[in-house]
C-alpha cells in the first residue's frame, strides 16, 4: 500500500481529531461505542441525519487489536485459519450542533489453507466466482477503511446528514497460481430528517461503488493451471493457462425511509432500506490468452436488498428497554453472456461479439429476526450491563436453469449473551457470556451432474450451511484510568468456540488493547 | 400518517420482488445425411455430439433408425455437432464422420452430412507444437516434431511422403472454402527417397523433427525440453546464407518444396494455428513433384491488394491424413479441413509454452503391434494436453 496514502490518511485523522472540541467530562469507559450502538436505534437507520438523534456521548478510541480464527468448521470458501492484525481509532464528536463521527482502520491479515477461491469476499461475488484447484494457499490482506458522517441541523424541525464509507486494499495468494485482488469499495449517503413533537419522520439516498481487479499468474516456469469460472451450483467454466484477468464492478442504487414516534419514555422507530444492484463480470482474455484488448462480458448479477426493521424502545432512566423486529430479503439474478471471439472491421483484431444473453440464476434469501436487548445504566448514565436474546430464523434458495440444479435451506438461530461491569476500586472489569445455537430446518439440493466441483465445492458447502452447531463464547475485559492526555487504557480478550454437529469445531480468539477517551 | 407509512411499506415490499430468470430453451432437431445408397436399416446408432462452445459440456445422443436425432431443452448458444459412425461389413471396417457449427438461439432444423473416411498406410500420430520456456522464462519451440505412424500390417515405404500445414491459422472464415476437393497449404516438406528407400515397420513410425537434436541435453537446446529428438529420422532444415537453421549432422533433412513464409527455420504455431496433413503428391521424382505443385499454385491479395501470395492446392485424393489442430475451442468454427479429410478438430488447451501435444488414440494391440485409431475424425481420434512420447509404441 501506498505509504504517501497512509500518511495522508494518518494527517486527516489527526486534523480531524483537532478540530473537534475536547469533552470536559472524559466520562467514557471500554463499552462506550457498545453502548452508542445498542442504544441508538437511528444509528442503525442508515440515515446520516439521524446522528443527531444518537444518545449524546462522545466517545473517542485508539485500538491495536489481533484475532485468531483457527478450525475445520468453515465455509468451503475460507481458509483453515485467519490470523489479522488491526489498528483502528474512531471518534464521536460535536461542534456547536453539528454532530460528527469518523474512522480509521487498517488490518492486515494472512488467510491459510485457503483451497478454492482466488475473490477475496467469495460471498460479495457468488455464484459467480472464480476458483483455482490448487490447495494450501495463503492469502495476504492489507485493507485500509475510512469512514465518516457529518450530521447538522437545517432548521428546528429539519435535519441534514452526509456519510462516506471507503475501504480499499490489496488481497495475493503467495502460491501458484498466485492471484492479485486490487479490492476499492465504497459508497455515500445523505439523508433528512424532518421532527415534529412526537414524531420524526426520515428519508435518505445511497450510492455505493465495488471494484475487485484480479490479475492471476503463475510463475513456474511450464507450468499451466486450470481456472474455474462458476455460474453456481456446479456449473463452470475452465481455462488452462498462465495468467487470467477478471474484473467484478459493482453499482448500488438505494435509499431508506424512517419513521419514529416518541412519547415520554416510549419510542418506536420503523425503519426499511431498499437497494438496488448491479454486478458486472468481466475477463480479460483472448481465448486464453489473459489480455484486457480483448473482453469477454462474463455475466452480470442484478441484487435487491431490502429490510424492513422495527424498534420498540421503553427507556426508565436506569433501565432500557428494546424489543427489535425486523426482516430482510435479499433477491440475486444472475445473467450470463452468450459471446463469441470474431474478427471485427478492417482491422481483423478479435473481439468478443454478443449473441444473446442468458437469465440462469436466481436465489433468494429471507431472514426473519425477534430481539430482545436490556441495557442498565449507572448513575453517569453509561452502560453497566446488557442483556441480549434473539431468535432468527434464515431461508435461503438457489436455482439454476439448465440444467436445473436446485438447493434450498433454513436455519433458526438462537443468540443470547450478557454483559456485566464490575467496578473496582481503581479500575473496572467486564465480563460477557455468549451463546449461539443453530438449528437446520430442512435442506435440500439437487444437482444433476456430480462433476469435480460439486463434489469439492457444492456438496460440502452445503453440509457446512445446514449443519447444527452450539457455539459458547466469553469476553473479559480491564481498564484503568489515566492521569494524562487519554481517560481510560483498556484491554479485552474474545474467545468463542463453535462446536458443529459433526464433530467439527472452531475457535476465535481476539484481543484488544487501546485508550477510550 | 398512517396511510403513507403503508404507502411507503407496499412500495418497498413490491420493488423487493427481483423476476425470477425468464430462460430459453429450444429444440434441436438434426438429421443425418448417409447418403442416398446407404442402407436404411443401418442408419440407427449413429453418436451425434454437442459441444457447447461456451461451456465446454457435452451432449451426446445417438440415431433413430430414421437417421434423426431429436433434443429437447437445449440452451442457447454455439455448438459444434459431431457426427461418427463405424459399421463392419465382411469384416471390413468403415467410418463415417460429419461436423457442422449450429446456432442455437432458436428452434433448429439441420441436416449434417457425413462423409466416409479413407483409411491411409500411414496417419499422424503425434504432434507436438506448443513449445515450452528456458530456465531464463523465454520461450522455446526449436524441439516442435510429427510423428507419422505406419498402421498397416506391412512394411510401407515412408519416401515420397509430403509434410503439408494448410495456409490459414484458423483465425478466421477459411478463404478457400470454394476451391472444392482441394486443401490450399502454404508449407510442403518431403521425405527424400525414390519410393523404397525408408520402410517404415508395421506399427513403427518416423519422426520429423524441426531440429533433430536432444533438446535437453544439447547446448543449443533448452534442459527444460520434454523431449530428446536426437533419434528423428528426419529433420526440417532452411538453407540459407549465412546459415541460420541448425542442421543436425546425424538426421537427414527433409525436402523443402514449398514454404511460403520463408523463415529461418521452420516453426508450427505454438498455440496451435497449424493443421497439417500427410500426403502423396504425384510425380516420381522430385522434379515431377515439384512440377506439379508448381502448377497448382493459387493467388490471395493482402487485404490493402497491394501485393500477392501464391500457396499451392493440393488434391483431396492425394492427402493420406490431416489433423485440423485449432487455436481453442471458440476458433473451432473457422474449420480448414473438409469432413471427409478431418470431421473434428483437436487442440492443446493448455495453451503455448505448456509442453504438452496431442497424440492418437490405440485402438487396440494385435500381435504387439497397436493398432491406431482412426476415423477421420480428429476429435474422437486424438488425446489433447498429453506429454510428448516421440517414438514410444504400446
Amino acid at each position: 500500500m501506498n505509504k504517501r496514502l497512509v500518511v495522508i490518511l494518518l494527517f486527516l485523522i489527526c486534523r480531524f481529531a483537532d478540530a473537534t472540541e475536547p469533552d470536559a467530562e472524559r466520562r467514557y469507559n471500554m463499552h462506550s461505542f457498545r453502548q452508542l450502538e445498542a442504544g441508538s436505534p437511528w444509528l442503525q437507520s442508515n440515515n446520516a441525519a439521524g446522528l443527531l438523534q444518537m444518545e449524546a456521548l462522545f466517545p473517542s478510541e485508539l485500538k491495536l487489536g489481533f484475532n485468531l480464527n483457527d478450525g475445520d468448521f468453515h465455509s468451503v470458501f475460507k481458509g483453515k485459519s485467519d490470523q489479522s492484525f488491526d489498528f483502528s481509532s474512531q471518534s464521536y464528536r460535536k461542534i456547536n450542533k453539528i454532530y460528527l463521527f469518523g474512522s480509521f482502520g487498517y488490518s492486515k491479515s494472512y488467510e491459510r489453507e485457503l483451497n478454492f477461491s482466488n475473490t477475496n469476499d467469495p460471498a460479495m461475488n457468488y455464484p459467480y466466482l472464480l476458483i483455482d484447484t490448487i490447495g494450501n494457499d495463503i492469502y495476504d490482506r492489507e485493507f485500509f477503511k475510512l469512514a465518516a458522517i457529518i450530521s447538522s441541523p437545517l432548521s428546528s424541525r429539519l435535519d441534514w446528514g452526509l456519510s462516506f464509507d471507503y475501504k480499499v486494499g490489496v488481497a495475493s495468494q503467495n502460491r501458484d497460481p498466485r492471484p492479485e485482488n486490487k479490492v476499492l469499495q465504497t459508497s455515500i449517503s445523505s439523508g433528512l430528517l424532518f421532527k415534529t413533537n412526537h414524531f420524526k419522520l426520515g428519508a435518505n439516498l445511497a450510492y455505493g461503488y465495488y471494484n475487485e481487479d484480479i490479475d492471476i499468474s503463475v510463475v513456474e516456469e511450464n507450468r499451466l493451471y486450470a481456472m474455474f469460472q462458476s455460474y453456481g451450483l456446479g456449473v463452470f467454466n475452465s481455462h488452462v493457462s498462465t495468467s487470467f484477468y477478471r474484473l467484478y464492478r459493482q453499482q448500488q442504487f438505494g435509499g431508506g425511509l424512517q419513521a419514529e414516534y416518541k412519547s415520554a419514555s416510549f419510542s418506536n422507530l420503523l425503519h426499511s432500506n431498499y437497494c438496488y444492484s448491479f454486478q458486472t463480470i468481466d475477463d480479460g482474455r483472448r481465448g486464453n490468452a489473459a489480455t484486457w484488448a480483448a473482453t469477454k462480458n462474463d455475466s452480470r448479477l442484478d441484487g435487491i436488498d431490502w429490510d424492513l426493521t422495527d424498534v420498540i424502545s421503553i427507556d426508565r432512566g436506569g433501565k432500557v428497554h428494546k424489543v427489535k423486529a425486523s426482516l430482510q430479503i435479499v433477491a440475486r439474478r444472475g445473467t450470463e453472456f452468450i459471446q463469441r471471439l470474431e474478427k471485427v472491421n478492417a482491422t481483423d483484431l478479435e473481439h468478443w461479439i454478443t449473441y444473446g444473453e442468458e437469465q440462469k440464476y436466481y436465489s433468494l434469501r429471507t431472514n426473519a429476526e425477534l430481539n430482545y436487548q436490556l441495557m442498565v445504566k449507572d448513575e453517569n448514565k453509561l452502560m453497566k450491563s446488557l442483556l441480549n436474546a434473539g431468535l432468527k430464523y434464515s431461508a435461503f434458495a438457489e436455482k439454476y436453469y439448465l440444467p436445473d440444479n436446485v438447493q434450498d435451506y433454513s436455519n433458526l438461530k438462537f443468540a443470547a449473551s450478557y454483559l456485566k461491569l464490575f467496578p473496582l476500586p481503581a479500575a473496572s472489569f467486564s465480563a460477557e457470556m455468549k451463546l449461539n445455537y443453530q438449528l437446520n430446518l430442512d435442506g435440500d439440493q439437487k444437482i444433476s451432474d456430480e462433476n469435480f466441483l460439486v463434489k469439492k465445492i457444492f456438496r460440502p458447502e452445503f453440509i457446512y450451511l445446514t449443519e447444527d452447531y452450539l457455539s459458547p463464547g466469553i469476553s473479559l475485559a480491564y481498564q484503568v484510568p489515566m492521569k494524562k492526555g487519554f481517560d481510560k487504557y483498556f484491554i479485552k480478550a474474545d474467545f468463542d468456540w463453535y462446536r458443529a454437529e459433526s464433530g467439527l469445531s472452531r475457535t476465535i480468539f481476539g484481543f484488544s488493547t487501546g485508550l477510550i477517551f | 400518517m398512517k396511510r403513507v407509512l403503508t404507502i411507503a411499506a407496499l412500495f418497498f415490499l413490491l420493488g423487493s420482488c427481483l423476476k425470477e430468470p425468464d430462460y430459453n430453451s429450444y429444440k434441436v432437431d438434426l438429421m443425418v445425411d448417409f447418403g442416398d445408397k446407404f442402407p436404411q436399416e443401418q442408419k440407427a446408432g449413429a453418436k451425434v455430439t454437442l459441444f457447447n462452445q461456451s461451456k465446454a459440456y457435452t451432449i451426446e445422443t445417438y440415431t433413430d433408425q430414421y437417421g434423426k436425432v431429436q433434443l429437447s431443452l437445449v440452451e442457447p448458444g454455439f455448438y459444434s455437432v459431431t457426427v461418427s459412425y463405424s459399421s463392419v461389413q465382411e469384416g471390413i471396417v468403415s467410418y463415417l464422420n460429419g461436423l457442422k457449427t449450429i446456432k442455437v438461439y432458436g428452434q433448429v432444423n439441420d441436416t449434417i452430412k457425413v462423409f466416409k473416411g479413407r483409411l491411409a498406410p500411414f496417419v499422424i500420430k503425434e504432434f507436438y507444437f506448443s513449445g515450452c520456456s528456458t530456465p531464463a522464462g523465454k520461450a522455446y519451440s526449436a524441439d516442435q516434431y510429427i510423428e507419422i505412424v505406419n498402421n498397416t500390417p506391412e512394411i510401407q515405404f515412408a519416401d515420397g511422403i509430403s509434410v503439408l500445414e494448410h495456409e490459414s491459422y484458423g483465425t478466421g472464415t477459411n478463404f478457400w472454402a470454394n476451391i472444392k476437393d482441394t486443401i490450399v497449404v502454404k508449407m510442403i516438406w518431403t521425405i527424400p527417397g525414390n519410393g523404397s528407400q525408408v520402410p517404415v515397420l508395421p506399427g513403427k513410425s518416423i519422426l520429423l523433427a524441426r531440429n533433430g537434436m536432444n533438446h535437453r541435453d544439447d547446448p543449443n537446446g533448452n534442459p527444460l525440453s520434454p523431449v530428446n529428438l536426437g533419434s528423428a529420422n528426419f529433420e526440417f532444415y532452411v538453407l540459407k546464407q549465412p546459415e541460420a537453421d541448425l542442421d543436425s549432422p546425424s538426421v537427414p533433412n527433409l525436402i523443402e518444396d514449398l514454404f511460403v513464409f520463408r523463415g529461418n527455420d521452420v516453426a508450427f504455431h505454438v498455440g496451435g494455428g497449424s493443421a497439417i496433413a500427410i500426403a502423396k503428391i504425384p510425380g516420381n521424382t522430385d522434379r515431377e513433384r515439384k512440377e506439379y505443385i508448381k502448377s497448382n499454385m493459387v493467388s490471395k491479395a493482402s487485404a490493402s491488394g497491394s501485393n500477392t501470395t501464391y500457396f499451392a492446392k493440393i488434391a483431396n485424393n492425394y492427402v493420406l491424413d490431416a489433423v485440423e489442430v485449432v487455436l481453442d475451442e471458440a476458433r473451432s468454427v473457422y474449420k480448414r479441413f473438409p469432413p471427409e479429410l478431418d470431421a473434428g478438430y483437436t487442440l492443446v488447451s493448455s495453451g503455448s509454452r505448456s509442453g504438452k501435444c496431442v497424440r492418437r488414440k490405440v485402438q487396440g494391440v494385435i500381435n504387439g503391434r497397436a493398432i491406431y485409431q482412426d476415423t477421420n475424425n480428429s476429435t474422437e481420434d486424438f488425446f489433447k494436453d498429453v506429454d510428448p512420447r516421440p517414438k514410444f509404441y504400446e
